[in-house]
């Protein structure tokens, strides 16, 4: 606003930028440490991620190519390595769009509806996190194995499971099961229902307001909850070795072909199929970082209606 | 304690929040510090808390210098917009932190401590509610023991941000008047913010307007109502129309017409001028010498109409209040009208 | 209009009752069978016998290795990953988006890839290793090694638990603690600390949960000396290449009795966080 002169009343406030005093000593917010502080202690953060995180990982990939750029692509001349590579592709190939669905499923019934039990059906989804990959693998043995619950029904059938695909996958789907509804459910609790209620009031079917509007409202989650179950379930070893029963070549994913390799002493091909899972992890992280910034702003657009 | 402030200057980054803004507190005075948002108000507050560091100025309690001390030292009790309370200490611990976090050769005995629990609960008429948290509490008593924890160290200033903002309107009276009446039982020197311009007129014993980091005026509240001393006052504070008017030979003219505005100065310049009239200040008649104008518009506004005119050789909207149970006008009427306040300002 | 079971919230949105009940088979084809399959199977076992296979000696030292290294690893992160999550959120720094992404490595990383990672890193001829072998220390196949390994496992609970909690902490409640008269490190222990003790906990049970299930990343380095660096669901395993399923039952059924303790506990320490907080 110009300030005009009154006629009548004294002018007040001039801009003032003269008589800046002498600059007192550098004086810090009462809610800030003193710069010491703070880089003392972004210097121990910093040192303990690299000494516990950052090392092992620099490890693998100097592990691979100890022996030069020959014996890491020697690891994967051998066909049992490259059966592994195709096994594992096929098992994640099946458990994560089964647990895709699902977790699309779980999180609709329980972001956008209230109803009795919620929370411990939420507890129970979340059960495969805190339940050990060994444990997994072997309530699929109790039940499926030969002289498990099912077995005798299932061997009449002429059916495996264990020692087999069937149970490799299903492995996999239980210690990747909360992935993807794990991500979906805080952000469509966020989101709330006015976007779906409003699809609604203009005349869209069911299915037409989720592909149109839920599903745009939440696609960079799912796609994070995807990668990181893919990652997963890529990388799943426990579970996987006990249903696995070790035969080379036909249940042999990446990660027991890595125990092989290492058990047999061959470092430098277990390490170069390990630097293949580590890239895969580097690159699900670097998407991760990627699609916070992206859709960190996805959300906050959401919140200024 | 009285407060002073001198040619305090605060930039954050390259944007300016105070323009070197000269400031002083009579001790045991309640001062409203009163603007729009992004006026400053805040900052200085915080500035004189010791939660800003200020880019250049002297903030002086009492005559001492405490530009340099820390918000610890500075013994302030400071009341959060949103009270900022412990959610995980009791109300009794809430208000006694400030005691409890002195060394011990400052710090009361425990006896002591809970004694100035009591009594502050009394003062601020929650006896009882000591064991109870925050999350037990309504809006308007959480801001009563943010109140207490801040008087709890004996500040030697009490500087509350916005205190009623988060109140709904009733529980926002009320507090209102509750704060006045404490004040005047305790006395202590009191800075508070607002950007309500009814509550700064009712509360405070003088007001501070500011506006882009600079005061604007600083009155009574009948000083600030009544006599603003800037167009940005007499915008901000009530409601006021503005007529861009132009000074002949010393005498004011709308359009053609010459107005007649009491109580003002001799003009001394010529020129293009802006003329600020509350609606109040406005009488109209059917006849008689006055600034002739037509009637635009008609509202109803609770006990009273608002009657609209539009001056001739003029586009403004000059608004007139009338009893509601009067024969209002028509529109379209032709009536007189006396101006019986105005400000005018040049340019 | 809309399907409504009677435990539901009427809601105009379609759709619950497919989603909830593809949701329950699924969870109970999946999960809820297989886990009802080992308890059964352990039920029919008897108390008696699950603690008499778990008195052995053998799986006893297993399951105290295993209790230990992840109880100590857990609380090892605490404070360190208090100070990580603490200047992630607080201060800039150049790389601050790297080390933030990067917390997630021990979710993305396949276990057997930490695991000989690891191995290699503090083996006796390891960059590390070699460095405490020179001090006398020997970490790997030694329940040092096991430690370690779940301090890389159990990282990024404690961080991620309390990052969001200490980012949306209000700083008003520092600055008043400051009006108050409160010094800066006083101010940090007695007004943030408190209100990130129930993430921190959470953190804690987290890591701690998953560290005493941990396979991939302990196997490798821990050498798996019986009574000394055998972990128990190593034991599980040993015992299903024998064909002990009554003993690999055992074992896991006191896992899972862990895993379920654990999960009570989180729940615990969230309902009370909720009710003593509330919101303010």
């Amino acid at each position: 606003m110009s300030d005009g002169s009154a006629a009548f009343a004294v002018s007040t406030g001039e801009p003032i930028a003269k008589a800046v005093t002498a600059r007192p000593p550098a004086r810090r917010l009462p809610t800030e440490e003193a710069p010491w502080v703070r880089r003392l202690l972004i210097g121990l953060a910093v040192g303990f991620l690299g000494l516990f995180l950052l090392l092992p990982l620099v490890t693998v990939f100097m592990e691979a190519f100890r022996k030069g750029a020959g014996a890491f692509l020697a690891a994967f001349a051998d066909p049992a390595a490259v059966d592994a590579v195709l096994l594992t592709l096929l098992v994640a190939a099946i458990a994560v769009p089964a647990n895709l669905v699902f977790g699309v499923a779980a999180a609709w019934a329980i972001a956008k509806f209230d109803f009795r039990g919620k929370a411990f059906l939420v507890t129970l989804i979340d059960l495969p996190f805190s339940v050990s990959p060994v444990v997994a693998g072997l309530v699929y043995v109790l039940l499926y194995a030969s002289h498990g619950l099912f077995g005798g029904l299932l061997q009449s059938a002429g059916i495996q499971i264990i020692f087999a695909l069937p149970g490799l996958v299903m492995a996999t789907i239980f210690v990747t099961f909360p992935f993807i509804a794990r991500e979906l459910i805080p952000l469509m609790e966020e989101l709330g229902n006015a976007d779906e209620e409003a699809a609604l009031t203009l005349g869209a079917s069911g299915f037409r307001m989720f592909w149109t509007v839920t599903l745009p409202n939440v696609k960079w989650a799912l796609l994070y909850g995807v990668l990181l179950c893919n990652a997963r379930a890529m990388g799943e070893f426990g579970a996987v070795s006990v249903v696995s029963g070790h035969i080379r070549g036909y249940t042999n994913t990446m990660p027991l072909h890595i125990e092989i390799l290492y058990n047999e002493y061959q470092f430098v091909a277990a390490f170069a199929v390990a630097s293949l899972l580590a890239a895969l992890a580097l690159v699900t992280l670097g998407i991760k970082s990627w699609l916070e910034h992206r859709y960190a702003g996805d959300l906050a657009a959401g919140h200024r209606h | 304690m009285e407060l002073d402030i001198r040619n305090l200057v605060k930039t954050f980054g390259t944007t300016p929040a105070l323009h070197g803004v000269d400031l002083r507190v009579e001790s045991g005075e309640l001062l409203a510090l009163l603007g729009p948002s992004g006026s400053g108000k805040t900052t200085l507050l915080r500035c004189v808390a010791g939660l800003e560091i200020p880019s250049s100025g002297q903030i002086l309690f009492g005559g001492d210098d405490a530009s340099f001390k820390s918000v610890q030292e500075r013994q302030i009790g400071f009341v959060f917009q949103h009270y900022a309370l412990f959610k995980h200490l009791s109300i009794a611990d809430n208000i006694s932190y400030g005691l409890r976090v002195r060394p011990r050769r400052r710090r009361p005995t425990d006896a002591a401590i809970r004694a100035r629990v009591e009594e502050l609960l009394e003062l601020i008429q929650l006896p009882g509610y000591g064991g109870r948290y925050p999350s037990q509490l309504s809006g308007g008593q959480r801001q009563r023991v943010a109140l207490a924890r801040a008087l709890a160290v004996e500040p030697r200033v009490l500087l509350l941000d916005e205190p009623f903002g988060a109140l709904d309107a009733k529980v926002r009276k009320e507090l209102r008047l509750w704060l006045r009446a404490f004040h005047d039982r305790t006395g202590h020197t009191t800075l508070f913010v607002t950007h309500d311009q009814e509550e700064a007129l009712d509360l405070a014993d003088r007001v501070v307007v500011m506006n882009a980091g600079k005061v604007e005026q600083v009155g009574s509240p009948e000083e600030i109502y009544d006599r603003p001393a800037t167009p940005f006052v007499f915008d901000f504070i009530g409601e006021s129309v503005r007529l861009d008017i132009r000074i002949d030979k010393g005498r004011p003219f709308v359009g053609q017409q010459q107005v007649s505005i009491p109580k003002l100065p001799p003009l001394l310049f010529d020129g293009p001028a802006r003329l600020y009239v509350r609606p109040e200040h406005v009488a109209f008649r059917r006849d008689g010498e006055g600034l002739w104008a037509t009637v635009v518009s008609l509202h109803r506004s609770g006990s009273s109409r608002r009657v609209g005119f539009r001056a001739d050789g003029s586009e403004a909207l000059i608004e007139a209040l009338t009893p509601a149970d009067r024969e209002p006008p028509r529109i379209g009427d032709r009536a007189a009208l006396e101006i019986r306040a105005a400000g005018l300002f040049a340019g | 209009m809309t399907p409504t079971a009677p435990f539901v919230k009427p809601s105009v949105l379609p759709g619950f009752r497919l989603t909830i009940a593809f949701t329950l088979l699924y969870l109970t084809l999946i999960v809820l069978l297989p886990i009802g399959a080992l308890l059964f199977r352990a039920s029919s076992l008897g108390v008696h016998e699950i603690v008499a296979l778990a008195l052995d000696g053998r799986t006893l030292a297993a399951l105290r290795l295993s209790f230990m290294t992840s109880l100590a690893a857990a609380a090892f992160n605490v404070p360190f990953g208090l100070l990580i999550a603490w200047v992630l959120v607080r201060y800039d720094f150049p790389g601050r988006r790297f080390f933030d992404a990067i917390i997630d490595l021990p979710f993305a990383l396949p276990t057997a890839v930490a695991g000989i990672a690891l191995t290699a890193l503090y083996a006796p001829k390891g960059w590390i290793g070699s460095i405490a072998a020179l001090a006398g220390l020997k970490i790997a196949f030694t329940p040092v090694g096991v430690f370690l390994a779940l301090v890389f496992v159990g990282l990024p609970f404690i961080v991620r638990t309390v990052q969001p909690v200490l980012g949306e902490l209000d700083r008003e409640l520092e600055e008043a603690a400051a009006t108050l008269g409160a010094g800066r490190l006083r101010t940090v222990a007695s007004v943030v600390l408190p209100p990130l003790t129930p993430a921190i906990l959470t953190g804690f049970a987290l890591a701690f949960a998953r560290a005493v299930g941990e396979y991939g990343s302990v196997i490798f380095i821990a050498g798996n000396i019986p009574y000394v660096s055998e972990i128990a669901p190593l034991l599980i395993v040993i015992k299903l290449e024998e064909f002990d399923y009554a003993g690999a039952t055992a074992v896991a059924a006191i896992m899972l009795a862990i895993s379920f303790a654990t999960l009570l506990l989180i729940n615990l320490i969230q309902a009370r966080a909720r009710a003593r907080y509330g919101h303010v």
